[in-house]
């Protein structure tokens, strides 16, 4: 018996008001794949990853998570929280403000309803997997550095062992120096358990190199999927064809 | 009507914070030929914004400018103290990351064109002038040009309002024009065109460009120079592709390594992919130490580089320069 | 803290509303007996017996203020507490929830903001007779809707951050999400609107008061030292000035000092030297 695809989205529709900002969107993604979904900015892959998370209720379509299918509106999140969890764009943003890092780790386990000290024991073994130290937890999130308070935002999402992970434009806004820390560490947690990646991005250079698949969209469409490597780099549809050849490219004025 | 040159020489920034003075900006120069289009390039806190808005007096009013020489268009001021605020929106336009900051939401694009050609054509009529705006949209490619004149700025895409501001610059004639992040905040398909509308509007009227930019790429494709800055300083300075081929400074080396290209080789699965990174973090102004201030991240700092380098010329080029002592 | 301190403003407000309040807590028990009545030292202007003179029965004005000042503050911090309790609770659940509840709430801010207060207040002492006591709940509702305003707009900006959006990710339950997540961060600049508030307390305790509804004698209280001394103004201005001028510098104090908390707390003017 083969496993269920870890996301199956078929025919997501999405609108506001008079705008569909999804239209019929349709793809798979198998377990421990990286799957991106790459366009620009109105594209509609932000939408996307809202409906499949629950932000967002969708008009028509599916959406499966792990064989489950999710209902178009009011989901139950305490219940996904194990299947699926967001890697917010600056992930240090969606770290609640006043409330120290300890604190908000140890709703994971309010959440999982596991004893707190038990929790409390994991999150400072995953801190420190993460490369952070045991003062942390005692920290608000605006006493770490950037990259510190994205790693604690990473911590919370591992401490539910999703199945899946959800990156909203992981290296937007990030310097180029710092960008490939992030991107690593991503790699590192794909490399070292039976995690599913599904990335947003407008990169296409990044998610060339990373992603196994890649879906690309424009005006709420998917003009083109398939696989990473091969989409961007020899497209087929016009649109990821004008896309890829306006990308900068360091050599070569032409 | 041509450009003229731009020489600053050794421009050094203070800022006043509740921490103490810090050092923002330290000696940085920068030299430009008529016409010239020049990178400057810079991560976060490199200080490469606060150095065109030193050029065009809009600091913050904890800056203080401690150092520096102007010399641009037949004037020369010292810049510590100096008003050079004279100097902006005749001589000097600059672009900005974010259009929405140039266009005042409760102006129609006409009025924001019409304020300048009035200022440059203060005898024109209003059929007139109104003339002239149409014709600087179209000139950057504005499809219906009479249509937008009546519009809100918040009717436009971003790509079309940073066209109408460089519309505006164009209407300026400046001899030289800073363009901060341009294309930052635009798609990437819209920052091909923009970038070219830019190059094409150096090309009627010969100003000179200062485009400031985190992206390699860009500086690559559209630039004729470049100045790397780090932290504050400039570390390196040339032709493009002198600089990108052949980088001198260690920080420009690393910097190249961790860009990603579109076409670059791949591994051998994505699950091998890995990316390189500069280790370490930027200094802490507030404690800066004598050396070299990239000392502390340098795969390549020998023991001399406890004393600051100057810039040096590299492999004998007297065009290309770099902060290093490691250097060729 | 250090930068409300920083700003004169802060400096001189602080200072202020310290002289103030320690008036309120110490000064009666330093000074003489209130309700002393002692008429041939009557309007008399200060001195070393009576630091801030007397009023038209000889009493000490120096006492009377402080007594004065401690029914107004109590009473001033009571109904500023009950407002910015309810107006919290209400104006948060209005910026969560929205549509019905959201427009059911912003008609019941509009018709208290409208509401004739003194109306009200007249028609419970006409029912309950007089004292301030009664009063509290009524004179709460007239500072409920700036509290609730303002905490509906900030929780309606909260509620698209990107951290509210993860913690609803977490299935925290809402109760828990608004306790935890809403409302330390609401709850700053509510205080500060709170500081701003406590003067108008006063002022308006002093008019009802003024009026014979609130407090009664020979209890001082700011306003009826106001009134009494203003019954007398040909024969000296003293007390009705001594009076009002305490009320002017808690007034002042407490606004320069929230105000400079106002601006402590906005990072995007901190860094301004």
């Amino acid at each position: 018996m083969t496993a269920p695809p870890a996301i199956q989205v078929s025919d997501l529709t999405v609108r506001f008001g008079q705008v569909t900002a999804v239209d019929t969107a349709s793809f798979t993604v198998a377990p421990r794949q990286c799957f991106g979904v790459v366009g620009e900015s109105g594209s509609g892959k932000t939408t996307v990853l809202r409906a499949i998370l629950g932000l967002q209720s969708f008009d028509a379509g599916k959406v499966s998570l792990i064989g489950t299918d999710q209902p178009a509106r009011g989901r139950d999140f305490r219940a996904q929280t194990t299947l699926i969890q967001p890697i917010f764009q600056d992930p240090a943003t969606s770290l609640s403000p006043r409330r120290r890092i300890g604190q908000l780790l140890a709703e994971v386990g309010e959440v999982l309803r596991e004893p707190a000290e038990a929790c409390r024991l994991r999150a400072i073994a995953m801190l420190d997997r993460l490369g952070l130290p045991k003062e942390a937890m005692e920290k608000y999130p605006y006493q770490l550095s950037g990259g510190q308070a994205r790693r604690a935002a990473i911590a919370r999402a591992l401490l539910f062992n999703p199945r899946i992970i959800a990156a909203d434009e992981p290296t937007a806004g990030l310097d180029v120096s710092v960008q490939g820390d992030f991107l690593n560490l991503l790699q590192e947690i794909r490399a070292a358990s039976d995690i599913t990646l599904l990335v947003i991005s407008h990169n296409l250079a990044v998610m060339r190199l990373v992603a196994n698949d890649v879906a690309v969209m424009h005006k709420g469409r998917i003009v083109e999927q398939g696989a990473a490597r091969s989409v961007l780099e020899t497209p087929q549809s016009d649109y990821a064809r004008a896309l890829l050849a306006a990308w900068p490219r360091l050599k070569a004025r032409q | 009507m041509s450009g003229a040159a731009v020489h600053l020489e050794g421009l050094s920034i203070d800022f006043l914070t509740p921490a103490g003075r810090v050092p923002a900006v330290r000696e940085v120069s920068l030299h430009m030929a008529p016409g010239e289009v020049r990178g400057l390039v810079g991560e976060s806190g490199s200080g490469k914004s606060t150095v065109a808005l030193a050029v065009l007096g809009l600091l913050a009013p904890n800056a203080r400018v401690t150092a520096g020489r102007l010399t641009f268009a037949g004037q020369s001021r010292e810049m510590a103290g100096g008003d050079l605020s004279l100097l902006r929106g005749r001589d000097i336009a600059m672009i900005f990351q974010d259009p929405a900051a140039s266009l005042n939401p409760v102006f129609r694009i006409g009025a924001h064109l019409d304020e300048v050609v009035r200022l440059q054509e203060p005898s024109l009529g209003r059929a007139a002038r109104r003339r002239v705006a149409v014709e600087a949209l179209a000139a950057v490619g504005m499809t219906r040009p009479e249509i937008r004149l009546d519009q809100w700025p918040h009717e436009l895409s971003g790509g079309m309002r940073q066209r109408v501001v460089i519309a505006m610059a164009l209407l300026a004639r400046p001899k030289l024009l800073i363009a901060d992040e341009p294309t930052t905040a635009l798609d990437v398909s819209v920052e091909a065109q923009v970038m070219d509308q830019i190059c094409a509007l150096r090309d009627q009227i010969g100003c000179s460009v200062l485009l400031i930019t985190h992206s390699l790429g860009l500086v690559g494709r559209y630039c004729e120079s470049v100045t790397v800055m780090y932290a504050g300083e400039m570390v390196e300075e040339g032709p493009v592709s002198a600089v990108m081929t052949g980088s001198a400074h260690p920080y420009t080396g690393r910097l190249l390594d961790c860009d990603v290209e579109i076409g670059q080789p791949l591994a051998a699965s994505p699950e091998a992919e890995r990316f390189a990174i500069i280790t370490g973090q930027l200094p802490d102004l507030h404690a800066l130490t004598a050396g070299c201030i990239f000392q502390p991240r340098c795969s390549a700092a020998v023991a001399h580089c406890s004393t600051r380098p100057t810039m040096r010329p590299v492999s004998g080029a007297s065009d290309h320069l770099a902060r290093c002592w490691v250097a060729p | 803290m250090s930068h409300i301190l920083r700003e004169k403003g802060g400096k001189a407000g602080l200072v202020m509303v310290l002289l103030v309040v320690a008036m309120a807590i110490f000064g009666p028990a330093i000074a003489m007996d209130p309700n002393k009545i002692d008429i041939p030292a009557q309007f008399a202007g200060p001195s070393a017996a009576h630091w801030l003179g007397t009023d038209n029965l000889g009493r000490d004005l120096f006492a009377r203020i402080c007594i004065g000042l401690r029914t107004a503050l109590i009473t001033a911090l009571l109904v500023v507490l009950i407002a910015m309790v309810a107006g919290l609770i209400l104006g948060v659940v209005a910026g969560y929830f929205g549509r019905l509840v959201d427009g059911a709430m912003v008609i019941l801010f509009d018709i208290i903001s409208a509401f004739p207060i003194y109306i009200v207040i007249f028609a419970i002492v006409a029912l309950y007779g007089t004292g301030i006591d009664k009063l509290i709940f009524v004179m709460a509702l007239i500072f409920i809707p700036q509290f609730g305003r303002m905490a509906r707009t900030q929780t309606q900006s909260l509620r698209g951050r990107s951290f509210i959006e993860a913690e609803r990710l977490l299935g925290i339950s809402t109760p828990r999400l608004l306790w935890r997540h809403f409302i330390p961060n609401i709850i700053g600049p509510m205080v500060v609107v709170a500081g701003m508030s406590v003067p108008a307390a006063i002022t308006v305790e002093a008019a009802i008061s003024f009026l014979g509804l609130g407090v009664q004698p020979p209890t001082a209280t700011l306003g009826t030292l106001i009134r009494d001394g203003y019954v007398y103004l040909d024969e000296s201005w003293w007390p009705t000035i001594a009076a009002a001028l305490v009320l002017t510098l808690i007034t002042l104090g407490s606004t320069l000092l929230a105000e400079a908390a106002r601006d402590a707390i906005d990072p995007k003017l901190r860094g301004q030297t």
